[in-house]
């Protein structure tokens, strides 16, 4: 071990801790079959040690192991998100596995292994390493996808993902090699002269990544494997998988200095352009919530390349502020979400009707979350939307803002025919309201308080992520 | 930072709404209803000392600001001229007689209507008295979201395709507003090197052609807003369906903030082109006028006729805002009072009646005078404010307009003059049907208006005769805003 590698360590410490959370729980449960209560708090409070061990390792180290990971601040914000989005996900899963009935420590400890991969990504300067972190968090998810045997749509959504996560990697894979002559090396940083070799594992490594991201046209897996999956986790990836791969497109493109290859602005167009469209019009007609917030999601990709596409490495906040929103965005609904399945039915846009006078506080969170969604004030994503508008505007790109709008509008429609049912019609039924499982209601009332007070007091926003992005 | 009055006034409703909901567990639908038009009432009377420390002409005054989002230019800034005092006062008028009407109203859930209102005037007042553009927007797109609930929860059978229809219309519009702001701010930006989003420091942006489309952007939002022919399809609808407050409101108020828009933003922002393009947006407004008096005269549905009724008389407003004269522009912005405190009773005459009868069919009603003569009286005046009669508010702006428009081209003012006679046709046909002739079957037997019936009525009938016989005062408060908006055009364009 070099003197190099030990002075590296601290910096990657939370991933260990959470690594090391996970390996102990698993050894645990060999011996003993823990139950639901336990493995979730097992969970929680790795989560919490290694959120403690990100405090630790704060100070921003800028490479680290010999320049294959780098500890700056676009790092830290893309990890803090992602452990944010564990924590959340760990809460929502207590009540699903007294449910499911399925194995307690195992879930609990791959989704740890995640969360340590997907941290991992955040931080990564190197192809390698990239996949490395990328699998393992691949590699658990798709365990997790499938341990319910016996259902049909799990074990589609496990497959879909697993194969097309696979295809991500090779596409990242192929374009690092191609990249290697012209780079002089697998460092994510560009190459030194713009050859049509060059471009060519660029974009290869552009459609690996943005299967990740969800953009069109690499978003098949995620309507099939939300609808499949279970819902903890599905919170998980559709925040934290999303951070993940922005952050790595954010650090190659824009950090890495790619972002001005030749044909690089027309293929962010195209990609924005069709993840806006293609999720909103597929949005508005499902009526299972799950895939509808895929197809949000696939949109919401759309309006962070908008973000991305006006900033540059010195200018990242309208990207890291649009990632905080959307995180908070999307744990609350599928907190939501889960209480839905909690009670025992399907989660269909029908089913929350009358929510507005069976559940008050979780249908005024809910149309937080939505109003946010649509990208009005004054919700935060109003905000996120407005940061990402002008950047996108003084960029140059008043089509895309365009697209933009006219998608913004359509998708009032998607939010507000969720709001309908919950606050507009009424049911005879009188379903049994049992109160709601802690951690979901702190997780959509966290949410909406969330995107209230930063939607109207966006400046916190503005300097939280100039926190991390200005040393 | 110098927070204070003006503050006050806009968010005290939104602070009673947040205290209401957070207790509403604990307390009776009355105590809410009392609280709410407390909360109202106690704006509407800090809203009134206003005008004593206002200097008409002096330009913004009770100016506040604070620092908001700094790197991005944007500040917290509110101030009144006389226009955006104008809508103030007529607000925090509106709200609690609003209040009043419903307070017999909706048996479900009557406390989510009182907080919504309450939501809905906090971003209402907060649109007349934003000084910054990205506030403005907030408040803007913010007063959807209560109405889209008002309209929702408690409006009638077809409500949910109204409020939708509502709220994509008028989001359609808004959010090319929002592109159009920021690419002024940033066109600002490019020619000065500051960013900002400060509306008296964005007045001097010049561009050529970039403001034409900016122009045009800001425009679309207000005349759906407005609404103005061809983007009016929302209105009929979502007046419909309204809960009689929420129509009241929608009428009163919202109807303004587009009216308000246009001659804030785009005639303040762009005089010039404001200027250059007067003729056709006076001819749209005219169509608007005409259109929405034909339309009237085919409905069946007594709310529907009001509110076309309502797009012939906003159709004054556009067309006196865009002949770009001190006349025209003063009598559209006087015309909106007018018309909102005429059809602001109006739709509180309906929503009487309505509750009395059940119905909202035109042929159902008949002879209710002879039943109901106390409530006959007010109707009449509320009647005759409406078509403009001499002596009421509605006669005083629609000359002014007229005057405007003929001052830019008497063609025009012949063209609009129609309006003016088919207003008198269709106020009096109604009259005629609902009030006089035998008594209809089933009306025999009407309850007599109660108390608060009466003085929302009357109140609102005295405000606008006293607009109408004593318009000196509201002219001169309003007169040198304009003037110095039609000056801004003089400038290099």
């Amino acid at each position: 071990m070099t003197p190099g590698f030990m002075s590296s360590l601290p910096a990657i410490l939370p991933e260990l801790v959470l690594a090391l959370g996970a390996i102990l729980l698993l050894a645990w449960g060999m011996f003993h079959s823990p139950d639901a209560r336990f493995s979730v708090r097992w969970g929680l409070v790795t989560g919490v040690l290694a959120l403690g061990a990100m405090a630790y390792s704060a100070s921003p180290v800028e490479e680290s192991f010999a320049g294959v990971m780098a500890f700056d601040g676009l790092a830290s914000a893309g990890r803090l998100l992602v452990l944010a989005s564990l924590l959340a996900s760990l809460l929502l899963s207590h009540p699903w596995l007294e449910k499911a009935g399925m194995q307690n420590a195992e879930f609990v400890s791959l989704l740890l292994l995640a969360g340590a991969g997907l941290m991992g990504v955040c931080a990564a300067v190197n192809w390698i390493a990239l996949l490395v972190f990328l699998e393992t968090a691949s590699v658990a998810f798709a365990g997790i996808l499938g341990m319910r045997r016996d259902e049909s749509l799990s074990r589609e959504a496990a497959v879909k993902y697993f194969i097309l996560s696979a295809f991500a990697s090779a596409f990242i894979i192929f374009g690092a090699a191609v990249l290697y002559a012209p780079v002089r090396g697998f460092g994510l940083a560009a190459p030194e002269t713009w050859d049509s070799t060059a471009v060519a594992g660029t974009l290869f490594i552009l459609a690996g990544l943005s299967f990740k991201c969800t953009l069109v046209p690499f978003h098949a897996w995620a309507p099939d494997t939300y609808e499949g999956g279970p819902t903890p986790l599905v919170a998980f990836i559709a925040s934290a998988s999303k951070v993940a791969g922005f952050t790595a497109l954010a650090r190659f493109f824009l950090a890495g200095g790619a972002g001005s290859f030749p044909g690089g602005g027309a293929a962010f167009w195209v990609l924005a352009v069709l993840s806006m469209l293609v999720g909103t019009v597929f949005a508005l007609t499902q009526s299972n919530l799950k895939r509808l917030l895929a197809y949000s999601g696939i949109s919401q990709a759309g309006y962070l390349v908008l973000a991305f596409l006006g900033a540059s490495d010195t200018r990242l906040e309208a990207v890291l502020v649009y990632l905080a929103v959307y995180t908070a965005m999307t744990l609350g609904v599928f907190a939501v979400v889960s209480v839905l399945e909690d009670e025992g039915v399907t989660p269909e846009v029908g089913s929350l009707t009358g929510l507005a006078r069976r559940r008050p506080v979780m249908a005024a969170a809910l149309a937080v979350v939505m109003v946010s969604l649509t990208g009005l004030p004054p919700a935060a994503g109003f905000f996120a939307k407005f940061l990402a508008f002008r950047e996108a505007l003084s960029a140059g790109y008043l089509g895309l803002v365009l697209v933009a709008v006219l998608a913004s509008v359509i998708s009032a429609g998607i939010y507000l025919r969720l709001l309908v049912p919950a606050f507009m019609e009424q049911d005879g039924d009188d379903r049994r309201v049992a109160p709601v499982a802690p951690g979901a209601a702190a997780i959509f009332v966290g949410s909406a308080v969330f995107l209230l007070v930063t939607g109207i007091f966006p400046s916190l926003l503005v300097s939280l992520s100039n926190l991390f992005l200005i040393r | 930072m110098n927070l204070g009055f003006l503050t006050m006034i806009v968010f005290l409703p939104a602070l009673a709404a947040a205290v209401i909901t957070i207790l509403s567990g604990r307390i009776s639908a009355q105590t809410v209803k009392v609280m709410g038009l407390g909360a109202s009432v106690l704006a509407l009377m800090l809203a009134a000392t206003l005008p004593s420390g206002f200097i008409p002409g002096a330009g913004f005054q009770f100016v506040e600001s604070a620092d908001w989002i700094p790197t991005l230019g944007i500040s917290y800034k509110v101030g009144v001229d006389g226009i955006s005092l104008l809508m103030v006062l007529l607000t925090t008028f509106l709200v609690p007689l609003a209040l009043l009407t419903a307070w017999g109203g909706p048996t479900k859930n009557e406390k989510g209507l009182t907080i919504s209102m309450l939501f809905l005037e906090t971003a209402m007042l907060g649109v007349f008295v934003s000084l910054d553009l990205f506030l403005f927007y907030m408040f803007w797109e913010a007063s959807l979201i209560p109405m889209f609930f008002i309209i929702g929860v408690w409006g009638g059978a077809r409500r949910i395709h109204a409020t939708l229809k509502f709220f994509l219309f008028t989001m359609a519009g808004s959010v090319l507003m929002l592109v159009a702001l920021i690419s002024l701010a940033l066109l600002n930006r490019q020619n000065t090197g500051v960013l900002t989003f400060d509306y008296t420091l964005l007045q001097a942006t010049r561009g050529g052609f970039a403001v034409k489309w900016l122009f045009w952007a800001f425009f679309a939002a207000f005349a759906v807003k407005i609404p103005t022919l061809p983007f009016h399809t929302w209105l009929p609808d979502a007046h419909t369906e309204a809960p009689t407050a929420g129509s009241v409101i929608l009428a009163g108020v919202l109807l303004k903030m587009g009216g308000y828009g246009m001659i804030r933003f785009c005639a303040g922002l762009f005089p010039s082109v404001a200027l250059e393009y007067r003729l056709a947006l006076a001819l749209l407004g005219i169509a608007g006028i005409i259109y929405g008096a034909l339309m009237v005269l085919v409905q069946k549905d007594l709310k529907r006729l009001v509110a076309y009724t309502s797009v012939s008389h906003m159709g004054f407003v556009v067309a006196g805002l865009a002949s770009f004269t001190v006349a025209g522009m003063g009598g559209g912005v006087l015309q909106m009072v007018s018309h909102g405190l005429a059809t602001g009773a109006l739709f509180a005459v309906v929503g009487m009646l309505y509750e009395r009868v059940h119905t909202r069919e035109l042929s159902a009603y008949g002879g209710i005078s002879r039943v109901m003569p106390q409530f006959s009286w007010l109707f009449l005046v509320v009647t005759l404010a409406s078509m403009g009669f001499p002596g009421t508010s509605g006669f005083i702006s629609e000359f002014m307009v007229l005057l405007g428009l003929w001052k830019l081209q008497p063609l025009l003012a012949a063209l609009a003059v129609p309006g003016v006679v088919l207003a008198a046709v269709y106020m009096l046909m109604m009259f005629r049907t609902l009030m006089q002739g035998p008594v209809k079957k089933g009306l025999e037997h009407l309850a007599p208006l109660e108390g608060r019936e009466v003085f929302v009525l009357a109140v609102l009938a005295a405000g606008v005769i006293i607009i109408g016989v004593w318009p000196g005062p509201w002219i001169e408060l309003i007169q040198g805003d304009i003037l110095r908006i039609i000056g801004g055009a003089g400038g290099p364009g």
